[in-house]
């Protein structure tokens, strides 16, 4: 009798860790279950993502065939408008190279493949050469460019190349979007206790707040309807955010509809990025993610 | 009487390509912006077939195209959808709603020119 009721207590010792077990592989189960969704949820993005990406390189590539097609057609047509259509080829080749390359750059930046190269840097010097290099844009648009530069700015150690990047992208945007008279750029450089503070703001268009987040997602532009399609690729913000971050920084938007719009970033004094070699620099960027 | 061709797009570099390449050809070309417009200018100048693009701005190429098909103000118009995504999806959905012929860009300028014949049974001659 003993011996059965052994048995029996033993049947129900391993019952139980059965149940347990096949507990334990549900839960295992869910986990996996949810996981698969996720790839799933990544695996359709990243088909949005190459299905737009090839929808934003064939605008381009319709144009600049039409054209082409257009010219070589009609070896008679007047020098003026040959000229006109074989500009626009120009510029969509352009264009199409810029988007190229962007969808390269920010793919890299993605990926944790991007080379970066690190130097002490003056901020003040960054903005006066972004400055200049936009000049001849700033003047064909008639826009008023005016800067805010402290005395004494501290040094970053940051990319200059990347950081000259981001500067070049938010003035042509600001200038994009400025009105087409009395569009006025104000520059502004702030010394924060722990940080840098760079602003870049437009008396254009401004943006509605449903739309702040929207702008930094790839692709994304916003105000077609009021200022007719802008001509870039809307890559630029993505890749400023992802290069601002790298750093350590932020990038935002403080905006209102009809009334401008000023892209701010900040770049930390002593960022952990500002110190270490290129693992640290790797570590950084998984925190911030 | 030459025919009237709506071209709906928002491309400004398409849209004169294709206003040129249409005009040398002796069509009247109308010109929409997005897809309100493109019902704005239909419904004031009905012409004889709409290059329709998908991705339109307010209101997308779908939409204009299943307002015209229910509108039977509009019945003998040819609406020949243009797009970008080359995705068989985006075709049989543009011809579910009732597009007439479908365009992928980038499109051979010949190409186009011939499916607009046809829809507008022009290619006899």
């Amino acid at each position: 009798v003993l011996g059965i009721l052994d048995e029996a207590s033993q049947v129900i010792a391993y019952s139980h860790q059965l149940e347990q077990k096949s507990r334990a592989l549900e839960a295992a189960t869910a986990e996996l279950r949810a996981a698969n969704e996720r790839l799933k949820e990544l695996d359709r993005l990243k088909d949005d993502f190459i299905s737009t990406v090839t929808h934003e390189l064939r605008t381009p590539l319709t144009s600049i065939r039409a054209f082409s097609e257009i010219l070589h057609g009609d070896p008679e047509m007047p020098t003026a408008r040959r000229a006109e259509f074989i500009s626009i080829i120009v510029k969509e080749s352009e264009r199409l190279t810029r988007m190229i390359n962007q969808v390269l750059d920010l793919s890299k930046l993605e990926s944790g493949n991007a080379e970066w190269h690190s130097a002490e840097l003056d901020m003040k010097e960054v903005i006066a050469e972004a400055v200049a290099t936009t000049s001849q844009l700033v003047r064909e648009r008639g826009v008023a460019l005016e800067l805010e530069l402290p005395q004494q700015v501290p040094p970053v150690r940051a990319d200059r190349d990347r950081l000259m990047q981001v500067m070049l992208n938010l003035i042509s945007n600001a200038v994009k979007f400025c009105p087409h008279q009395g569009g006025r750029i104000v520059i502004a450089l702030r010394v924060l206790p722990d940080a840098l503070q760079v602003d870049v703001g437009d008396n254009g268009v401004g943006i509605a707040a449903a739309d702040h987040e929207l702008i930094f997602e790839k692709f994304r532009q916003v105000g077609d309807t009021l200022t007719g399609k802008p001509q870039g690729t809307g890559l630029g913000l993505p890749i400023s955010r992802r290069i601002v971050q790298h750093f350590g920084g932020r990038l935002w938007v403080d905006s209102a509809l009809g009334e401008g719009a000023t892209f701010s970033f900040t770049l930390p004094l002593d960022a952990p990025a500002g110190r270490g070699d290129d693992a640290g620099w790797r570590s950084v960027e998984v925190v911030q993610q | 009487m030459s025919k009237t061709i709506l071209i709906a797009d928002d491309e400004p570099n398409i849209v004169i390509s294709l206003e040129y390449l249409l005009q040398r050809e002796g069509y009247h070309v109308l010109v929409a912006r997005d897809g309100q417009e493109a019902l704005d200018t239909i419904a004031l100048m009905p012409p004889d077939l709409v290059l329709l693009d998908v991705m339109l701005p307010r209101l997308s190429g779908f939409e204009v195209c299943q307002k015209l098909r229910a509108d039977p103000a509009c019945k003998g118009m040819r609406v020949l959808m243009l797009t970008a995504k080359g995705r068989e999806v985006e075709v049989s959905k543009g011809i579910a709603l009732g597009a007439d012929a479908y365009v992928t860009k980038p499109f051979s300028t010949k190409d186009l020119l011939q499916k607009i014949r046809e829809q507008l049974g022009e290619d006899a001659g």
